[in-house]
């Protein structure tokens, strides 16, 4: 399960397309779970054509693992029909909560990091993994609030998860600098306090600094500072599968096959220098 | 707080606005107005670009400011309750339609609602319409028992004013890259009821006026009339049996190839 893909794309309605009609240099596609559980049209034969050319890893944004609503097994069974039309390589969501109620903010809030918490999130993992029938990665959310009730840090959360769940982590490296700028902590640490065997796959994206605070926007280019904790990542924990998403102010595909060749040039990079 | 309490705490700051309760304030380590602003901004942010994605010729035809206003007050009163952003504003066309002043603002309802429903059958299940062949092995007997229903992309709207003429300028404007401002041309107009028809039969969806008298016989079958029973009330109408099942079977045939019915 914990092969490589490679250096993948968010596969975006914009490059549909150029995507089969270019063939680019992108090794997988993640896909945004929620668009495509539709009864057809353009989106599911769009997918459907171009999971026949690439791999492709499904990436949820309405889980709400961590609501304290009841799991809705209606959406959990659509997400497992997709699955079983498209044969994602893996499944993917946010450790967060995004509603309660049945209301869905569709934001990716934050949860204190309190033994609570674990106990409300490890049985309705669990149940997941049960019902999808492989196990659940779940990626680092970034964030803008820090609870004071929190008796962890994110990482020691993080790790605490894997050993209640077996669950896996997606390492979005932006994501970790956001949260470590809006919070004061050394990305570093916790990158270091996160169970290395435990990471299936890296996230890159950009994000807009306003000096006090960042936000993580989705709509420019990855800067500096994430390729560089990136570089950090990848001799931590390998070189593993990466994503890179965009979300609005979309460029060409041309403009992310560019990009997603700095991914590839410090992965090669790492990999030369630990040879 | 318990975690049930804080996350219906932060639910109700995020949609309902105002001042940020003490208990959230309280919850995170300051700056905590200007954190929470945070989500609770990308929340109107995140929902109002959704409303102009999936309905950009309302937006177009609106202007900027204009739509800004009118998804703003939709949004403080309508939680999602969608998986999926692009499924949210449903209720819009029908909010516009309760506050309309207007002929203006009917035209904008309806065009709302009839972009909504190109945009619904844009990813509904293609279903599995019957053919006019798969009906020539019916014996005449079994005829006037057939049932139908509409295949998932089939939506039916009647409009009021020239808020169709409006969409199909509006979409112009928008692929000639000239929707920046509000458009004004063609002017709102109340006409005579247009009952239209929407269908993806394949990859886009189409759409067609109906005449007054086809629309309700398809709306007639497609809410479980029999084909005979459509026939009769036909030929009560017309009264003349046989004319009356000539057109039946004729738009039947039509609604046939156009992929709109599913066998019962």
């Amino acid at each position: 399960m914990r092969r490589s893909l490679g250096f993948g794309l968010g596969l975006r309605p914009p490059h549909y397309t150029a995507i089969l009609d270019t063939a680019p240099a992108v090794d997988w596609f993640e896909v945004i779970t929620e668009n495509y559980l539709v009864g057809g049209g353009r989106p599911l034969a769009f997918l459907d054509a171009i999971r026949a050319r690439y791999p492709v890893v499904m990436h949820g944004v309405s889980l709400s693992i961590g609501s304290t609503a009841p799991l809705d097994l209606n959406y959990l069974a659509a997400v497992a029909r997709l699955a079983a039309r498209c044969e994602p390589e893996w499944i993917s969501d946010h450790l967060c909560w995004t509603g309660t109620g049945g209301t869905n903010l569709h934001d990716l809030l934050p949860l204190p990091y309190t033994t609570e918490a674990l106990e409300h999130l490890a049985p309705r993992i669990h149940r997941v993994q049960e019902l999808l029938r492989r196990p659940l990665v779940l990626e680092n959310v970034s964030s803008y609030v820090s609870y004071t009730s929190s008796a962890m840090s994110e990482w020691e959360f993080l790790s605490a998860l894997v050993a209640r769940t077996g669950c896996r982590l997606l390492f979005d490296v932006n994501n970790v600098y956001v949260s470590s700028r809006n919070h004061g902590f050394d990305p570093r640490q916790f990158l270091d306090g996160v169970p290395a065997a435990a990471v299936q796959q890296f996230h890159l994206a950009g994000h807009l600094d306003l000096g006090t605070h960042v936000i993580d926007t989705h709509d420019a280019p990855v800067r500096d500072e994430v390729w560089d904790l990136y570089g950090h990542a990848l001799r931590r924990f390998g070189c593993l599968s990466t994503l890179l998403e965009r979300d609005d102010n979309i460029p060409s595909l041309e403009e992310l096959v560019a990009e997603l060749g700095r991914a590839r040039a410090i992965a090669s990079q790492v990999l030369s220098e630990a040879a | 707080m318990k975690l049930g309490e804080l996350e219906r705490t932060v639910q109700r700051y995020i949609h309902d606005g105002g001042a940020l309760p003490a208990a959230l304030a309280a919850a995170v380590a300051p700056p905590a107005t200007e954190r929470w602003q945070i989500y609770a901004e990308g929340y109107r942010l995140r929902l109002a670009e959704a409303l102009g994605t999936q309905l950009p010729a309302l937006a177009a035809r609106c202007g900027r400011d204009a739509f800004a206003a009118r998804v703003a007050a939709f949004i403080a009163v309508t939680p999602s309750v969608h998986r999926s952003i692009r499924d949210y504003g449903r209720e819009l066309p029908a909010h516009l339609a309760a506050g309309a002043r207007d002929v203006e603002d009917e035209l904008r309802a309806e065009l709302a609602e009839f972009e909504w429903q190109l945009a619904a059958a844009f990813d509904a299940a293609p279903g599995q319409p019957a053919a006019v062949t798969d009906l020539a092995g019916v014996a005449a007997d079994n005829w006037p028992a057939l049932r139908f229903r509409a295949v998932p992309s089939l939506a039916r709207l009647a409009t009021t004013t020239n808020a169709v003429a409006a969409w199909r300028a509006a979409k112009a404007a928008i692929d000639a890259g000239a929707a920046s401002g509000p458009l004004c041309d063609p002017a709102p107009e109340r006409q005579a009821p247009i009952e239209w028809l929407i269908l993806r039969p394949r990859l886009d969806a189409e759409f067609r006026s109906l005449p007054a008298d086809e629309a309700a016989a398809l709306d007639r079958l497609l809410a479980g009339d029999t084909f005979g029973a459509l026939c009769e009330q036909l030929a009560a109408t017309l009264g003349d049996g046989g004319a009356a099942a000539l057109a039946a079977a004729g738009w039947l045939k039509g609604w046939l190839q156009a992929g709109a019915l599913e066998r019962v």
